[in-house]
């Protein structure tokens, strides 16, 4: 019952690790370069979800995907058990560690997580905690997967509902359990409403608890269940109807689990997965095609004469002069027009929060006929709705300039002349992606402008390494990446911003995006950390008493908000532009330094013939392996 | 029973109720003004119990959709009587009511006309029932089976009302609850809160439960479908404990289904594996009796006048001897004078004791 698609996965690593052979004798940079494209491929994770309301088999359902014997890391009771939200994810050690809302972190044995996930051992939450994260060597969770047990909706623990909400939008993918026993309620509802204003479109429903209800009854339920999603505008391919129970007490056949992870594999591999795996190729490509290309120039120029050789080099440093000298004033211009774009989105920043905070003010004391308890628990999506809507534009304009700047960047960018090598340089414009090679006269096509199907030919490289390079920041990903990093703070804190094309794009601008995914270590899950600082202002909010203080604590929290926009988000944006930059200058530096090595390589030491083969031979592997891999 | 029971209970807590409500208009000191509020508000639930526990007495069954309310009054009955009305249909409360025949009677409140019909084997309740809910739901129209059950003797009447809480798209939303909700209003007595053991008590459950039906119901029937151990029992109770801080109610763990499938060929010991039924029973044959209802809603008024006097003497200081405004507790004396448990009522509450 794997989780993901291993044999995919496992192919294309293989073809990595065949890559990186051929070139670690050549070129030491790439091959670590390759090394560190697989070690990421192998970490990057998906999180799939267990939603559902109170009492539907959550804890049940991750224990049988887990594979587990007993409950101790997913406690299940006949009570309402879950009051946290753990994370699991395979490791080959046991490990479990309780991380604090203030930041604190206790590793912990298997045995004591109940103590603190289960209503029961923490009750009310009072121990304060955040997050469970769970590892260990389950046989049927795959690497990449993370499952996330979740409290359930509904229950008279309103603050398991706050977490609750804080959580979704950080999910890839959901599981959303119901049962045949009880019709779809509004609580259930609500949660899908959640859902999709979160933008999870991947909704696997569920009914779990089939074997205790009659067939009769399975089918009304499905009946009643579809006509509720389709009024929500919700569609899901399949309802499916299985027994967490029974899985988890060893009857696999019986649970009818197997249909429901078989799509669910699919899907992550079809999707998230194809985008990773995407990613991968390009990068394996980036790092191989220079030294592809300096191979081909090694072979052809192995009859030179020594001052053609000369000549040859100096060129070649002529013109990496040429293009570090250009590239300076487009590099400065970006730089500037991306700090600049920063720049004004700070200042933005003060305006939208005294709106917002008179916005929040004036719904709180307009509000005269509001018992203040009710108006407490609204409070926290009052205070959302305000920033979600004052922060849309500013944030919408930061991302087009920047997105903006980068692509300025791009036509700007110079690309060195090599053509006296016999590499041919072509314009790339976007959409016309044809890349013409000299050496062998073959063309290669670029699809989608995301994945790079070159051709075998060497030559096609220079354009190549551009494209790929290109691809990699250009426009789709780098707004979602900007959008990915402003939306999940205020997400964070407020569960979500429910509207608007940022927080929809974030599951694909960490996979897509190299600047994300080399930012993912600190931000990722550490977003958990600030998602539930949503949950203790709920909670302060539902105990204060006075509308004064309601103000006073609303104040407080947009306070706390647009103070960690400007110290948290915004440096980290301002850094992200030295990675844009560096993204374009590396990929142009390290297929100059290839050829250079190349050519002096060539000066010192002519090829034998048997170094000549051997070298042919690389090349053609090269050219193969490159041609071969297109990830369907 | 210490204290003589009260046969006039309505007309003490109507004089209660004035001694009361206008003492708290003249008091001046806010807290006491606010407890004497609190006890006149409490007195009007009496007397509007006190009203109907005189004549036509109804237990409403409520509770979630699906949670097993129709199965828990057949179960009580022994005979799979009420239909099992799964997903949200359209429905209507029924009352199961005693009568020497086994009649089905439908009518509504704005026609003298009654359309009614005997029914011989429970399937053909259903069928009957099935087609009456489904063709003449609306606001005041009353479905009623008559049945000659021991249990429904003296007056008891037995509801059954449609589930609350699933999605609902056909009609506008709440039009469902809002027949429970008036019906709960003018016509019940006493609820039966049936809940779902398995999926533990809701949030929108308790806030259905505090808007309709807080003030009628004593009991929560928890609804199981497998066996839990006594402990279990008590976790459940205690963990949902905090939702009924004013007056904790009895909880009955029942296995209707159970109960139900076993039928007439239950032994005694199956009976007492599921538990709360046998108690749930008794808990319907105390009300059964006018006498036995009075009783206990008079027993409630003793224990409100002891609550109140308690209270007053830790909240009372020199300068408010009395809490009661001259003029209405000269006027509750004379009334009390007539009846002995009046002139108790008036020992308990007369000022400055």
């Amino acid at each position: 019952m794997q989780l993901a698609d291993h044999d995919f996965r496992t192919a294309l690593i293989h073809w990595a690790q065949n890559c990186r052979q051929i070139v670690l004798e050549r070129a030491p940079s790439a091959e670590s370069q390759i090394q560190q494209a697989i070690s990421q491929f192998e970490n990057a994770q998906f999180s799939l979800a267990v939603l559902g309301k109170v009492k539907r088999g959550k804890s049940t359902l991750i224990n049988a995907l887990l594979g587990r014997q007993d409950d101790d890391i997913a406690p299940v009771d006949k009570l309402p058990a879950s009051s946290a939200i753990s994370r699991f994810r395979w490791a080959e050690r046991e490990s479990a560690t309780v991380v604090f809302r203030d930041g604190r972190s206790e590793a912990i044995p298997y045995a004591r997580i109940r103590e603190f996930v289960t209503e029961d051992g923490n009750p009310a939450n009072r121990r304060e905690v955040s997050v469970v994260e769970v590892a260990g060597p389950f046989a049927e969770l795959g690497r990449n997967v993370e499952l996330i047990d979740t409290p359930g909706a509904g229950s008279i623990h309103e603050h398991h509902d706050a977490l609750l909400h804080a959580f979704i939008p950080q999910a890839d993918a959901v599981i959303f359990l119901v049962t045949a026993r009880m019709p779809l309620d509004q609580d259930e509802l609500d949660l899908l409403r959640k859902l999709q204003e979160a933008d999870i479109r991947k909704i696997f429903f569920a009914i779990n608890k089939v074997d205790e209800s009659s067939l009769q009854d399975i089918e009304a339920a499905i009946d009643h269940n579809r006509a509720a999603l389709s009024k929500l505008g919700i569609s899901v391919p399949q309802i499916y109807k299985i027994s967490a129970k029974r899985a988890f007490t060893g009857d696999l056949p019986g649970s009818q689990l197997e249909t429901l992870a078989a799509d669910l594999r699919q899907f992550l591999t079809q999707c998230k997965g194809k985008l990773l795996a995407e990613r991968f190729v390009s990068r394996v490509r980036q790092a191989c095609v220079p030294v592809q290309q300096a191979l081909a120039v090694e072979v052809s120029s192995s009859t030179k004469s020594a001052t053609e050789l000369a000549a040859d080099l100096q060129q070649l440093t002529a013109e990496k002069r040429r293009v570090e000298h250009l590239r300076k004033p487009a590099e400065d211009e970006f730089e500037r027009e991306w700090q600049r774009a920063l720049n004004d989105f700070e200042r933005s920043l003060h305006d939208v929060e005294q709106i917002v905070k008179l916005k929040v003010s004036s719904q709180i004391s307009g509000a005269g006929l509001f018992d203040v308890s009710s108006l407490a628990k609204e409070l926290p999506t009052i205070l959302q709705r305000a920033v979600e809507a004052e922060l849309q534009e500013p944030s919408r304009r930061l991302e087009s300039r920047l997105q903006a700047a980068t692509e300025k960047l791009r036509v700007d960018s110079p690309n060195p002349d090599l053509g006296f090598l016999g590499i041919q340089r072509v314009r790339v414009t976007e959409g016309d992606l044809a890349l013409k090679g000299t050496a062998g006269g073959v063309t290669a096509v670029a699809l989608g402008g995301s994945l790079m199907v070159a051709g075998q030919a060497a030559a096609a490289s220079i354009a190549a390494v551009n494209v790929a390079a290109v691809t990699t920041v250009t426009a789709p990903s780098l707004i979602s990446t900007a959008g990915a990093f402003l939306i999940p703070e205020a997400a964070g804190l407020f569960g979500f911003l429910g509207t608007g094309t940022a927080t929809m794009s974030v599951p694909s601008a960490m996979v897509t995006t190299p600047l994300w995914v080399a930012m993912a270590g600190p931000i990722g899950w550490t977003l958990i950390g600030l998602g539930v600082a949503a949950v203790p202002f709920a909670w302060r909010a539902s105990k204060l008493k006075t509308r004064d203080k309601l103000e006073e604590a609303a104040q407080e929290q947009v306070t706390t908000i647009f103070q960690r926009l400007r110290t948290i988000r915004v440096p980290q944006l301002r850094e992200m532009a030295d990675e844009v930059r560096d993204e374009f200058q590396s990929s142009t530096n390290r297929q100059l330094a290839q050829l250079e090595v190349a050519l002096t390589e060539l000066q010192h030491k002519r090829p034998d013939d048997r170094r000549l083969t051997q070298l042919t031979r690389w090349q053609h592997e090269l050219d193969a392996l490159l041609t071969a891999a297109s990830p369907a | 029973m210490t204290n003589p029971n009260c046969d006039n209970v309505v007309e003490t807590t109507d004089e209660l109720y004035l001694l009361f409500s206008e003492s708290a208009e003249f008091q001046q000191e806010a807290a006491i003004r606010k407890a004497l509020h609190e006890v006149g508000n409490l007195l009007l639930q009496i007397r509007k119990r006190a009203a109907q526990a005189r004549q036509r007495y109804v237990i409403a069954v409520v509770g979630l959709t699906n949670v097993g309310k129709s199965t828990l009054i057949s179960a009580l009955f022994g005979t799979d009587l009420a239909p099992r009305r799964n997903g949200p249909c359209t429905a209507l409360p029924i009352e199961f009511c005693y009568g020497a025949e086994q009649v089905i009677c439908l009518s509504h409140r704005d026609s003298v006309q009654r359309q009614s019909q005997t029914w011989s084997s429970p399937a053909e309740l259903h069928g009957l029932l099935e087609r009456w809910s489904v063709d003449f739901v609306g606001p005041g129209t009353r479905v009623s089976v008559q049945l000659p059950h021991p249990l429904l003797q003296d007056g008891l009447v037995l509801a059954d009302t449609p589930g609350f809480g699933a999605a609902q798209f056909e009609q506008a939303e709440g039009t469902h609850e809002a027949i429970v909700r008036q019906y709960l209003q003018s016509d019940v007595s006493q609820v039966f809160w049936v809940v779902l053991g398995e999926q533990g008590i809701g949030q929108r459950e308790v806030l259905f439960r505090d808007t309709y039906f807080a003030d009628l119901c004593d009991d929560v029937v928890v609804s199981l479908g497998e066996e839990w151990t006594p402990s279990e029992q008590e976790r459940f109770q205690k963990r949902f404990a905090g939702q009924f801080r004013r007056s904790p109610p009895r909880f009955h763990f029942v296995r209707s289904l159970e109960i139900l499938e076993a039928g007439h060929t239950a032994s005694a010991e199956q009976l007492e594996l599921a538990g709360g039924i046998q108690d749930l029973k008794r808990r319907i044959s105390d009300s059964n009796s006018p006498a036995i209802r009075q009783n206990s809603l008079s027993e409630r008024v003793f224990r409100l006048a002891d609550d109140w006097s308690v209270w007053f003497d830790l909240h009372r200081s020199e300068r408010h001897r009395s809490p009661w405004r001259p003029d209405s507790w000269s006027r509750f004396a004379s009334f009390a004078q007539t009846t002995p448990a009046g002139q108790l009522l008036q020992a308990r509450l007369a000022p400055g004791k």
